[in-house]
């Protein structure tokens, strides 16, 4: 019996070790695939410890749109630091919480690109190292520092701010004689004389599920956060409620607004709504500041203006413009075997020139104190940006149970009561209880 | 009776047509989309192509560094689908002839492997114990034991269609058990062979994640890597994509175009009938 | 199953007893090797990790949680799975039933002697050699309610729809195309079982007077019926287990309208916050649908070929 189990363990040796002969005839770098087995290896210790030493930087990122930057970037870090070899790695978002999962499963990562999501929730925040202190973190503007801090730590290294804005097509606007609404009674006016001139009023790509939230940032901004700038730390206490009437009032509004989003708007891809909308083919959109690379992509000549959605009846509060620093940045992996390198790349980074590049070429809001955008458009959506708050997901509590995309698309599509949305969220959030942390 | 039998045909001719269609023309659609500028495709999506770019191939080819890629994927899906065949083919002769005590138990064991989940974390612990993580052969051992239940379930069935008979003979000649196996049972087999080769071989060419999660050099990257370019984190590139779409399937296609008569005869001949 | 005649006459057979007895285990070994690789070690870990509260953070100590993640998937979050559940049912009994029966009239058709088979033939099977991302995007393309093709055509009768968009029309349209990219397959399979089909049967039967519509009914489909055992096998599978096609195509909205199972537990990895021990009892429960669901089918379509 023993005989058979060790002779089948040689067998199985042998067949495995021819495959692996197939495959390692092709194998490029022999050495790849020694260091790549997770467990630090003691000599790649020692090689962080003599700069001189030939060291990988790994990387992973989420936005692929962002390859020319990085392609460019990265060639000059290389350039300057010529014994760090970058790897660097970038999939879609719908496949990055695997990828990422990886990564940090075999270890086999240095810096990992994420958003505050990664630095609210405690467990996924004690992946990363600390990085408060670096002097080139005062180039940033605090409050986009704020919202990768957790602690009083510093976790995230920001790249990009966001906002939601409206979007509108001033010569559309012009031949109707319209002006920029101020209140939440004048865009519907606004919207009720466009749909009468036979364009649509407001384009919407909904299929893709999460764009909806984009709407109900631009409104929840006026209504909820413009008047109760503290309501969500009532939320675990339940002093506010998503059944409160501004919550209500979000949904009242965004079923309103269903009426003027093009036919069969939730059915549109994401993707193809900034585009449709700079041929003209609606006269407004709400959508994040990140489109207008897509809009100006799509038609350079277009003229176009940009506006606080209007949730509010009172104008006063519609001048709260909702911000997120943290879509988009850097976090360094805590046992990251290149930790040197990753920090090397950062600063590398941060420093003015290479930043102002990463905005010229991305056409993302900064985040960074003194950098100029060439954008028009992201220039024009930077002056609506005095009076910030956050995404209201940003406050959301983490384990807690958010259903809002499925109620919202319900409550666009006329199948669902605002009331009953809001009740639906509520529900949800108080029955996720035992998962919040 | 000769009148009827030629409207059935007319009928039947017309159903399989417009089948036929139905799978063609959204083949088409792509093509048309892969030759559009940016403007044009935002602003006729869909409409005919009015001025076809053909450098949006060249374009994709060397944005998404393909030509590193093709042989990469040529090498997973060669290696994949040989190695299941050999692997699964092997396995399954002794199990189709219950040649060992609880050789049904084993049958049932490879069989479940189908509804077992996917299960990244562990798998990749198991992968990373054994220094499977970004080599040529673990990813290729990673295909061939994903589709490890299906092989072998093809196989079985096949081999019970083959004469036991065979296997007498090759006992009087004193034939060895493996010797067999290659010699005698395998070339019986081709019809399986092509099916399962031919399962293996694109479920490797299509792969999309498997290869970012399992093969950290991008030198090893399959084709399929390359196309990840144009799904942005906001945006799609449908003309790029598009184009990169047919750049991937292409080498597909002509490999099924040439082989399609080996491949569709070899299924049919027989691999499953139960 | 009868016993191997050469066992039972004692006669030549190959070394399969004595010293020659290891052999057939050697052939398996290579085959369960990777088994216990790919398959058993990741499963036995995932149904661990559905007793735990790891969360994705490898260097953090997991702590043992009983069965909080089984009694969380059906108390408070149990509307987001039994709706998952019955989304599933639906969509794995429409493919399931469309395809085969679709599958096999097609090969039907092709086994018939027309000038063009190999042609229709070859078209008909093409789409399954495309992978599950390059045919979302192709009807993502296809499907678009703004200025894709299909909607030119249901406006001009008249009619509306937001397609992917609508909760009416979404789940169809992933049924649709899940039919569109693996109806080649099914088809070639029942191709090789009607070629499997003995010719005088249906000459017997034109002497008895039969039409073809009797001949099919009486003669192809109960001999087709191994085909139609594995067929339908396989399509409960591959159906109750599918979430990527309804990822790239519909991300399991509008809302969750085409939410699946496999497509839940996908959201659930993803959601931040939401723990990987949760997501692997969600894929335990499923597990155990689909091992269930196919057992039953299985015990069922044999009765009926034993039957027979």
């Amino acid at each position: 019996m023993k005989r058979k189990i060790a002779l089948m363990m040689a067998l199985s040796l042998i067949v495995l070790s021819v495959l692996a002969g197939c495959g390692g005839n092709n194998d490029k770098p022999a050495e790849s695939s020694g260091e790549n087995t997770g467990t630090p290896a003691p000599q790649s210790q020692t090689a962080s410890n003599s700069p001189e030493k030939d060291v990988d930087l790994r990387i992973i990122n989420f936005r692929v749109e962002d390859k020319t930057f990085y392609d460019e970037i990265n060639a000059k870090f290389e350039q300057e630091y010529p014994n760090i070899h970058i790897k660097y790695d970038a999939v879609p978002t719908k496949d990055y919480a695997q990828l990422k999962q990886a990564r940090l499963t075999t270890g086999d990562v240095d810096l990992v690109g994420g958003g505050a999501r990664d630095v609210t929730d405690p467990v996924i925040r004690d992946n990363w190292l600390d990085i408060s202190g670096q002097p080139y973190l005062e180039r940033f503007l605090p409050g986009a520092l704020k919202s990768g801090q957790a602690d009083g730590k510093q976790y995230l290294f920001p790249m990009l701010a966001t906002s939601v804005v409206t979007y509108y097509n001033k010569k559309i606007f012009a031949d109707l004689g319209l002006s920029v609404p101020k209140t939440w009674a004048e865009f519907v006016e606004v919207c009720e004389k466009i749909k009468a001139s036979g364009v649509d009023p407001v384009m919407f790509g909904g299929k893709d599920q999460w764009p909806i939230n984009m709407i109900l940032i631009g409104l929840e901004a006026g209504i909820v956060q413009g008047s109760q700038p503290d309501f969500y730390s009532g939320m675990k206490t339940e002093t506010t409620k998503f059944t409160d009437p501004a919550w209500v009032e979000v949904y009242t509004k965004l079923q309103t607004l269903s009426k003027y989003l093009q036919k069969n708007a939730v059915g549109l891809a994401y993707g193809e709504a900034p585009g449709l909308f700079a041929q003209g083919k609606a006269a407004m959109m709400i959508d994040g500041s990140w489109s207008s690379q897509q809009i100006e992509a799509a038609n350079p000549a277009f003229e176009v203006g940009v506006f606080l959605t209007p949730g509010s009846d009172k104008a006063e509060l519609n001048n709260t413009a909702p911000v997120s620093n943290g879509d988009s940045g850097w976090m360094i992996y805590k046992d990251a075997e290149n930790k040197d390198a990753a920090l090397k790349y950062l600063e590398f980074l941060s420093r003015p020139d290479n930043y102002k590049r990463y905005i010229e070429v991305a056409k993302m809001l900064p985040v960074m104190k003194d950098i100029q955008m060439s954008s028009p458009i992201t220039q024009a959506i930077a002056q609506l940006l005095n009076q910030q708050t956050g995404f209201w997901e940003s406050y959301q509590v983490i384990g807690a149970k958010y259903n809002y995309t499925d109620y919202a698309i319900r409550t666009i599509l006329g199948n669902m009561k605002p009331e009953e949305a809001a009740a639906k969220m509520q529900q949800d959030f108080i029955d996720s209880k035992p998962n919040w942390k | 009776m000769r009148m009827q039998s030629k409207i059935q045909t007319g009928l039947v001719n017309a159903a399989l047509g417009a089948l036929t269609l139905t799978m063609v023309v959204p083949l088409l659609l792509v093509l048309n989309v892969a030759l559009k500028s940016d403007a044009e495709f935002l602003n006729h999506s869909l409409g005919l192509v009015e001025s076809p770019q053909w450098d949006n191939f060249r374009q994709v080819w060397i944005q998404g560094e393909m030509g590193v890629y093709f042989q990469n994927s040529l090498i997973y899906a060669v290696l994949a689908s040989l190695g299941a065949c050999l692997i699964s083919g092997l396995a399954a002769f002794p199990i189709a002839r219950k040649h060992f005590r609880g050789s049904q138990v084993v049958y049932f064991v490879f069989l479940s492997a189908l509804f077992f989940p996917v299960a990244l974390v562990p798998l990749l612990y198991v992968m990373n114990a054994l220094a499977l993580i970004n080599t040529y052969y673990g990813y290729v051992l990673l295909m061939i034991g994903n589709s490890l239940s299906i092989s072998v379930f093809i196989f079985v069935a096949f081999v019970k269609g083959v004469p036991r008979e065979l296997d007498e003979a090759a006992a009087i000649d004193g034939c060895g058990y493996f010797r067999y196996i290659l010699t005698i049972v395998f070339p019986l087999m081709k019809p399986a062979i092509a099916t399962v080769g031919m399962l293996v071989a694109i479920g490797t060419w299509n792969d999309f994640i498997n290869p970012y999660l399992f093969l950290t050099d991008r030198n090893m990257r399959p084709l399929t890597s390359g196309l990840y370019l144009y799904f942005g984190q906001y945006a799609t590139k449908w003309n790029y994509l598009s184009a990169g779409i047919i750049v991937v399937t292409a080498p597909l296609f002509a490999a099924y175009f040439f082989l399609q008569r080996y491949i569709v005869s070899g299924v049919t001949s027989g691999a499953i009938k139960g | 199953m009868t016993r191997p005649l050469s066992r039972q006459q004692g006669g030549a057979q190959l070394r399969t007893k004595g010293r020659g007895a290891i052999w057939p285990i050697v052939a398996v070994t290579p085959a369960l090797l990777l088994y216990a690789v790919f398959v058993l070690f990741p499963s036995i870990g995932n149904i661990y990790f559905s007793f735990t509260d790891f969360n994705g953070n490898v260097h953090k100590p997991i702590h043992w949680v009983g069965l909080d993640n089984y009694t969380r998937a059906f108390t408070w979050e149990s509307e987001g799975l039994w709706h998952s559940i019955k989304v599933t049912f639906i969509f794995a009994v429409l493919v399931t039933f469309i395809q085969n029966a679709a599958a096999v009239i097609v090969a039907v058709f092709l086994n018939m002697k027309i000038r063009l088979r190999n042609f229709y033939r070859s078209v008909i099977f093409a789409p399954t050699i495309l992978g599950v991302v390059v045919v979302g995007l192709i009807w993502t393309l296809i499907l678009d309610p703004y200025s894709g093709p299909l909607i030119r055509i249901v406006q001009f009768f008249g009619g509306n729809s937001a397609l992917l968009g609508s909760p009416d029309t979404a789940l169809y349209l992933v049924v649709f195309v899940t039919i569109w990219s693996s109806l080649g397959y099914a088809m070639i399979l029942y191709l090789a079982g009607l070629q499997g089909i003995p010719e005088h049967l249906y000459e017997s039967a034109k002497i008895d007077g039969a039409n073809a519509r009797a001949s099919f009914f009486h003669i192809t489909l109960p001999m087709l019926r191994p085909s139609i055992t594995v067929n339908v096998l396989l399509s409960i599978i591959g159906t109750l287990k599918t979430f990527d096609i309804i990822v790239v195509m519909t991300n399991g909205g509008p809302g969750t309208a085409t939410t699946t199972l496999g497509m839940h537990i996908f959201k659930n990895l993803l959601t931040p916050g939401s723990s990987q021990g949760y997501a692997a009892a969600l894929s335990i429960i499923h597990f155990v649908i689909v091992l269930a669901v196919v057992l039953i089918v299985q015990t069922y379509l044999q009765r009926k070929e034993a039957d027979l």
